[in-house]
Formats: C-alpha cells, structure tokens, sequence
C-alpha cells in the first residue's frame, strides 16, 4: 500500500455519479478502491449546498414532483455521499483573499478548503479542465486520478518526516476541527468539560482508579514528587539514559538523582542494580519506560516493597503499551505521561497526565496542579499553575478515536522494522521488546558503529534521523554536581551507538523497504 | 384522488384504466393494522438525518458488499431509470439546472 493521498471530489464527479452512471464508473473505481489504497476521499463543505440545488432540480425535471420527494431522493443521496467522504472545512478568515484571487469562486472555494491537507498529496478530481484550484492543486479527471491513487508515485523515501503527523492531523482533521470548535463555543479555556471527559477516558483505557492531567509530562513528574513528599537532601533512583525531563525534576526540588546503569538489552533501568543504590535518603524509584517498553516492573515494584519506597513509572513515550498485560501508567504507585505532539498519544502543545490508584495521592497531585488549592482561594499546600489547556485536551480527545488502530500498527511498523533489518541488514542491533511486554515503539532505536557517518548518509538521501539520547545524564554538565560520577558504562556505550529511524502508525511498508535499503547501502559503504 | 384496490402478496396495482403523466412516481399507501403479521416492522422514509448516516456508517463498516452504484441505486429505487433515462447530461445542463434552481430559490420565491 502506498497510501496517505488525498482526493477532492468536485460536484461534477458526485453529480455525474448521481445521474449519469455511463460515465462515472472511474469515480465508482476510486470509491471501490479508496481504503485498499490508502486514498481519503474528500468533499467540500461549499460543494454540498449546491449538490442539492441541482440534484433536486434535475429530479423535479424528470418528474419527481410529489410532495418533496426531490428533496428526499436528494438528501438521501447527500448522507449517502457523507457517510463515505469526509468533508472539508471553509475557513471565514480567508474568503476575502480567495475571493480576490479566484477566477471562479465556487471553484477556488473548493480549492481553499483542501490546505488543511498534506501538500503534495492531494488531488482534485473534476470533469472541468478549466476547474480554478488558484495554482495551488492538479486537477484530475476520475480516470487520471483513479491511476495516481494506484500508483506507487509518492512513496520515496525523500518525502519522509521523522514523525508523519500530517497524515494523522487528515485522519482526524473532522473530529479535531469539532473538538476545537466546541472550546471555542463554550469558551471554557481552563478546565472546561473537555479536560474532565479526557481523564475519565484515560483512566478507563489505563484502568486505574484516578487520572490527573497537566500541562506538560515534565510537570507531572514534579507534581508526582511534590504528592510523595519529596524535597531537598532526598534521593531519587533513576536511569541516566533518560530525557533529561526525568533527572531535571528530581533536582528542582533540591532532591538528588541516583543514576542506575541499564539493561544492555532493553536499555531500561537494570533492577539487579537497584537495590545496592538504596539508602537511608532515598525516597522513590523512577524508572522509565524507554522507547516505548516498560521497564521490569514487578522487579522493580519487589524491591520498592521490601523498602517501603513508592515507585513512579515515568511513561512519558509508553502510553499504549503493555507489561504482562497490563497497561503502562497502572503498574506503579503512580504513571505519569506526555502528550508532547510526538508521542504516541500526543496534542498539538504540552500536556501530559498522572495515574494512581490512591486516592489521597490523587487529592494531592489533583491540589498541586492548582496553586495546592482545595478551594477557591484555599491553599492547603504549595503547588503549581500546572493544569492542562481546554484546547489541548480536546485535541487529544480526538486523537483517542484513532488511537487503538495506531497502537496497533505501531505493533506492525516497529516488527515490521525488525524483520526487514534482521533479513537485509548486517551489524545492526535492533531493539529487543521482552516477550511480557508489547512496545508503542515511541522510537524505534537501532544500534549501529560510526553513527555519524551512518546518519550523514540517510539524510542525504532525504531519511532524517535522531539520536535519543547521545548523551547520559549523568555527563551531563548540570548534573555532575548533583548526580553524577556514578559510573553507567552500558548507557555510555549505548548512547555512543543508538540512532532512531522514522518511525509512526502511518508509516507505509513501501518507505519502510526504502529506508531500509538506504541504512543497508549506508551501513556497508 | 383516492381509490380502492388490491394489495397481492405485496403488490398494488392500480386499475389499469387510469392514465398518468409520468411512468413512475410517489403514492401513499394506507395498509391496514389487522394486515401486518406480528413483529413486522413497517419501512418508514421519515428518519432522521442522523440515523440515515448512520446506517450508512454501519454499512460501510461491514462492508465487502455493496458499491456506491448498488447503494445509489437502492436509493433512487423505482425513479433510478427516468432520472437517468434521456440524453446524456452535459456541461450546460448543469449550469442551466444550477441557474434554474438559484432562480427557483431566490426569485421565484413567494
């Protein structure tokens, strides 16, 4: 499949579709084939008024006069339509604009409504040559368009994104446009309804009694620690081979990262060190889930038992994922996630959420986000201006439709991967998901010698990659200070290696074979 | 005008001696309650919007069957042919049908 293309039906397709079958059995075709080959197929809103007109008036004329039986046939035929397209927006702030610069309006209306689409991936499909799409779209007749969905045009390898949300953003773009709207409605931009309806969600998908949401998966890891308890000449144990978001919080209460060498295979913290690190100070264990794949969790929650310590899952990039069958976020005393917009579940800003089966926990983190208010103007506790916006929960509402279908392709892109590197490719080292967990992939993260030059090589052939993360943190200079000069020589040699490919659910097999024919050239040049 | 005739494993037939300007359209139907077998469930046009989408959601979900042409077709049901029937439609038909709606609309109004 080659798929993530988009087609924009003008009403002269659907009216031919309507009322002249002899010559529409393209556009037939590209409703037959639309989903087998990854097309969307579109309508704009400012199509469908006159679709009706028209209709209605062509069915009067041949006789369908009886008491608004024009009018039914019509709008029957429209939700037909409606239930199989999704339909394209018209945007006020730029009809004065489109006005100006249309030759037809009607046409350049239709035109405008697609820029919210992928650019380069999308056709309109009209039988008017003449059809004014302002220069900014080709315009197909359904025989043409037909062919350009069916072909593997537009699968190289040059028009990759690290992470593909274009595609998803056209997937969603109805649902996301409502949710929006909606805010924009009811003008709830702080706490609104919509940030209420996302945490009974949450916990429900996670399973798991209480769900707080927050303005970023940075700040709930602080909120976390703040609800523990955790202050100043604490320690907390960690991994080094972390964004530094999870060594960062820790400090800034005046607390002390103990960095704990990882597991050579699943580059999560290695419980068999953890425990050597405990010390009177110590107050918590925050491991996290790396790439997408939970930490040894049971390990790891025995020995915060036997020591009377709580446990933070920091699940920033592992929403989705699983341990032994469970959920991620619900296999500590508390989860914590992102919703930064390249994580598996993510918004279009910062956001993030908290999980917990414990209720004084929850009451806790829920007053920390609001200033440690249990009341209006009643602070109880310190806290922070950390509640996650209206908009941005309402964008991750509409992400939730979606989410289970890119979970699971997720699943398929990131075996997908392994397959391909395992069969083609020599000196990689791919990743390793334990057979108890199933990984979101958030990365997929390879290990290969001479990263650099590696790299250099995929992005001259338009693949980018990343580095997550080239340096631990405890080299990092602000953390000498305050973590530090513990050695962790598997993340070292790790972070000298690792390099994460292009990864995402609306990944196609197509640039995956691309890619990895490009890493095989570049890994053996 | 309203006449009396007989419905026949389903099939009404209007008497044969009655004449009509188009060779399909639109009648009502008044079927006795005592008629209906138990647990039928009368056809009605009137749904809502809403639930016609979503039966047209629900349909393509399950879908391996149906085409765009079978479900226009079953919904253009008996008018299907004198809709389509006649010459091909052209360019100018559909101006001139958008013109003569637009008319209908806003000048011919009442």
């Amino acid at each position: 499949m080659i798929g993530n293309k988009h087609l924009v039906l003008d009403l002269s397709v659907i009216l031919d579709l309507w009322l002249k079958p002899e010559s529409s059995r393209a556009t037939e075709e590209i409703f037959a084939c639309a989903a087998e080959h990854g097309t969307c197929l579109w309508v704009s809103a400012a199509s469908l008024p006159t679709l009706e007109f028209i209709a209605v008036r062509r069915f009067k004329e041949k006789g369908v006069n009886a008491d608004g039986a024009a009018r039914d046939l019509a709008k029957r035929l429209i939700v037909n339509l409606l239930g199989q397209v999704k339909v394209l927006s018209n945007k006020g702030f730029e009809q004065a604009d489109v006005y100006l610069h249309a030759h037809e309006f009607e046409d350049a209306q239709i035109a405008a409504s697609a820029r919210c689409l992928p650019a380069g991936r999308v056709r309109l499909v009209s039988t008017d040559a003449s059809f004014d799409a302002l220069g900014e779209l080709p315009v197909y007749p359904a025989e043409q368009a037909l062919e350009w969905m069916q072909s593997t045009t537009g699968s190289a390898a040059n028009e990759l994104n690290f992470i593909d949300l274009a595609t998803q953003q056209a997937a969603l773009r109805p649902q996301i446009e409502r949710n929006i709207e909606t805010v924009l409605r009811h003008g709830q931009y702080i706490m609104g309804p919509e940030v209420k309806q996302l945490e009974e969600k949450l916990a429900t998908y996670v399973g798991v009694k209480h769900c707080i949401t927050a303005s970023s998966g940075t700040d709930t890891l602080l909120i976390a620690m703040m609800a523990l308890g955790i202050g100043r000449g604490d320690e907390i144990i960690t991994t080094p081979f972390t964004f530094v978001a999870t060594g960062e919080m820790i400090a800034l209460l005046g607390a002390t990262p103990v960095f704990v060498d990882i597991d050579p295979k699943t580059y999560n913290i290695d419980p068999t060190r953890i425990e050597a690190a405990i010390t009177a100070r110590t107050k918590a264990i925050m491991p996290v889930s790396l790439y997408g794949q939970c930490a040894d969790m049971d390990a790891i929650n025995a020995i915060a038992n036997k020591h009377g310590l709580p446990v933070i899952e920091d699940a920033a990039q592992s929403f989705g994922a699983t341990y032994k069958g469970k959920k991620s976020c619900a296999l500590s005393t508390i989860g914590s996630t992102s919703f930064f917009p390249s994580k598996p579940l993510g918004g279009y800003g910062d956001g993030g959420a908290l999980f917990t089966d414990d209720d004084d926990l929850a009451k806790a983190m829920r007053e920390i986000r609001v200033h440690g208010q249990d009341r209006r103007y009643h602070h109880p506790r310190i806290g922070i201006n950390g509640r996650l916006d209206t908009l941005q929960a309402a964008v991750v509402l509409a992400k939730m439709e979606r989410f289970n279908w890119e979970v699971e392709e997720r699943h398929k892109v990131g075996d997908g991967y392994t397959a391909m590197l395992a069969s083609r490719c020599q000196g990689i080292v791919t990743p390793y998901i334990e057979p108890y967990n199933t990984s979101v992939y958030a990365q997929y993260s390879i290990l290969v010698a001479n990263r650099d030059n590696v790299a250099k090589r995929l992005n001259e052939k338009g693949i980018p990659t990343a580095v997550h993360y080239p340096v631990p943190l405890n080299q990092q200079p602000a953390y000498r200070s305050v973590g530090g000069g513990s050695a962790t020589p598997i993340s070292d040699e790790i972070s000298r290696r690792v390099m994460s490919l292009p990864m995402g659910p609306d990944l196609t097999s197509s640039q995956q074979q691309a890619i990895v024919e490009v890493l095989n050239g570049s890994i053996n040049a | 005008m309203i006449i009396e005739t007989i419905c026949e494993h389903g099939v009404v037939r209007l008497p044969a001696e009655l004449k009509f300007q188009h060779d399909t359209f639109t009648v009502k139907v008044e079927v006795p309650d005592r008629e209906l077998s138990s647990g039928a469930q009368p056809h009605t046009e009137q749904r809502s919007p809403n639930d016609m989408l979503s039966q047209t959601r629900s349909s393509l979900r399950a879908r391996s069957g149906p085409s765009i042409r079978d479900e226009i077709d079953e919904i253009l049901g008996p008018w299907k042919h004198q809709i389509q029937s006649g010459p091909l439609l052209t360019a100018d038909d559909y101006d001139r049908l958008r013109h003569e709606a637009l008319k209908e609309k806003y000048l011919d109004r009442k």
